[in-house]
């Protein structure tokens, strides 16, 4: 499922830029201008992740818990090269719904 | 306190594995101008800054830097993932491997374990931001240094995003600096001795008023002295007095 | 005669009241102090192109070919 990747790169790239005006409002807290723009990122950003937990589990622990499974201790972690596609049945589907899970071989 | 994202600041996706920059990496995961050593320096500092833009970069830098740590270890684990060791002794990875197997150990590109004495963290938020800015500059020149010996441009794209983060970095201390300058210029209460034009109007306030001479001019030659006008009487220097 | 360009950083912790204007570059510098020219807000790059640039910021971008 490559829209696991491209969706993760949408929220890094917000991510990214809400941290770069993080630091830039740290030294101009009263930049109107760019406290609009950080606004509407988080905005974003906040869409982007709600989306993404839904359909491929959590980026930040406290998103970490389903019903049956804590899905926060799930691969892939950020250093892991393995594909989303190659998780297969076991834990990783554990906790998502029917249609997001990887379909099993056996 | 900090909260995890569960993902890389750059993504990091690093194809053909290469030991030998796997070993010269290393130094920006524990050596001297590297992530966790800016990460400690900064997050240290932070408690004695004076003032609230001061403690909110140094934080956010901070854990900016602790992101990066992160990447160089993802970066170091991907170049010798799956590498076996007669590969990894040929490229010039068996010493660490002999000690730490593939494992990411924080040291420098020589072994040499991480150790705190690569940081300085006073109460001197000058002397803490101009030792920020010069970590910068450091870390920044040594990305330089990997980028120029490396060639798989998996590795070269995360270490010119890191590259290019430093020099922000540098941007930004230099702000904070100017930051406490501000307040300690505006703090400072000195007098300069009054020029010639006020001087009759200023003779009261000069007897009122504590003359403190301004800690920047060492030996301040009063203008209108140069004439020979008779004017206020600035306090004795000594010829030894420096400033600093 | 250009308008000199400012950031204002208030004291205190709120965006009103106390004010300390802060030039892009100090109109009479002191000696042994460094100054690092204050930046203004601009134009940013988009999220994606300041992520592969890394900085959002086109004036702190800092092109270096090896």
């Amino acid at each position: 499922m490559d829209g696991r990747n491209e969706l993760l790169e949408q929220i890094r790239a917000v991510d990214f830029a809400l941290i770069d005006l993080n630091l830039f409002l740290d030294t101009h807290p009263s930049c109107e201008n760019a406290l609009k723009d950080f606004k509407m990122l988080a905005e974003t950003r906040e869409r982007l992740y709600k989306q993404f937990t839904e359909r491929y589990g959590p980026l930040r622990m406290v998103n970490g818990a389903t019903d049956d499974c804590w899905l926060w201790v799930n691969d892939p972690w950020p250093w892991d090269t393995m594909r989303w596609e190659e998780l297969k049945g076991g834990m990783a589907n554990v906790g998502l719904r029917q249609e997001n899970r990887v379909p099993d071989q056996y | 306190m900090w909260v995890y994202d569960k993902k890389t600041e750059y993504p990091i996706n690093i194809k053909r594995p290469d030991p030998r920059m796997a070993k010269l990496i290393l130094t920006q995961y524990g050596g001297p101008n590297g992530e966790l050593a800016a990460s400690l320096r900064y997050l240290s500092q932070r408690y004695a800054m004076p003032n609230k833009e001061s403690k909110a970069i140094l934080t956010d830098i901070g854990t900016e830097e602790l992101a990066h740590f992160e990447m160089v270890g993802t970066m170091v684990t991907q170049l010798v993932k799956d590498v076996p060791p007669q590969e990894l002794e040929r490229m010039g990875f068996g010493p660490v491997y002999a000690i730490h197997g593939k494992g990411v150990y924080p040291s420098d590109s020589n072994g040499v374990p991480f150790t705190a004495a690569y940081i300085e963290s006073m109460s001197d938020p000058i002397a803490n931001l101009n030792e920020d800015l010069a970590a910068e500059q450091k870390a920044r020149a040594t990305y330089e240094f990997l980028i120029n010996m490396a060639d798989d441009p998996d590795v070269i794209d995360p270490l010119r995003f890191l590259r290019e983060r430093e020099i922000v970095h540098y941007q930004r201390f230099g702000e904070a600096l100017r930051i406490v300058y501000e307040a300690m210029r505006r703090k400072k209460m000195y007098y300069k001795p009054s020029n010639v034009m006020g001087l009759a109007e200023n003779k009261d306030m000069h007897d009122k008023i504590n003359i403190m001479p301004n800690p920047m001019e060492p030996n301040p030659v009063s203008p209108i002295n140069i004439h020979n006008i008779p004017g206020p009487i600035l306090p004795e220097r000594k010829q030894d007095d420096k400033k600093k | 005669m250009e308008k000199l360009q400012i950031t204002t950083v208030y004291t205190g912790n709120s965006c009103t009241g106390d004010a300390m204007v802060i030039p892009v570059m100090p109109v009479s510098p002191e000696y042994a102090t460094a100054y690092i020219r204050y930046q203004i807000y601009g134009k940013t790059f988009t999220p994606e192109e300041g992520l592969k640039q890394g900085t959002i910021f086109p004036e702190l971008r800092d092109y270096w070919v090896n």
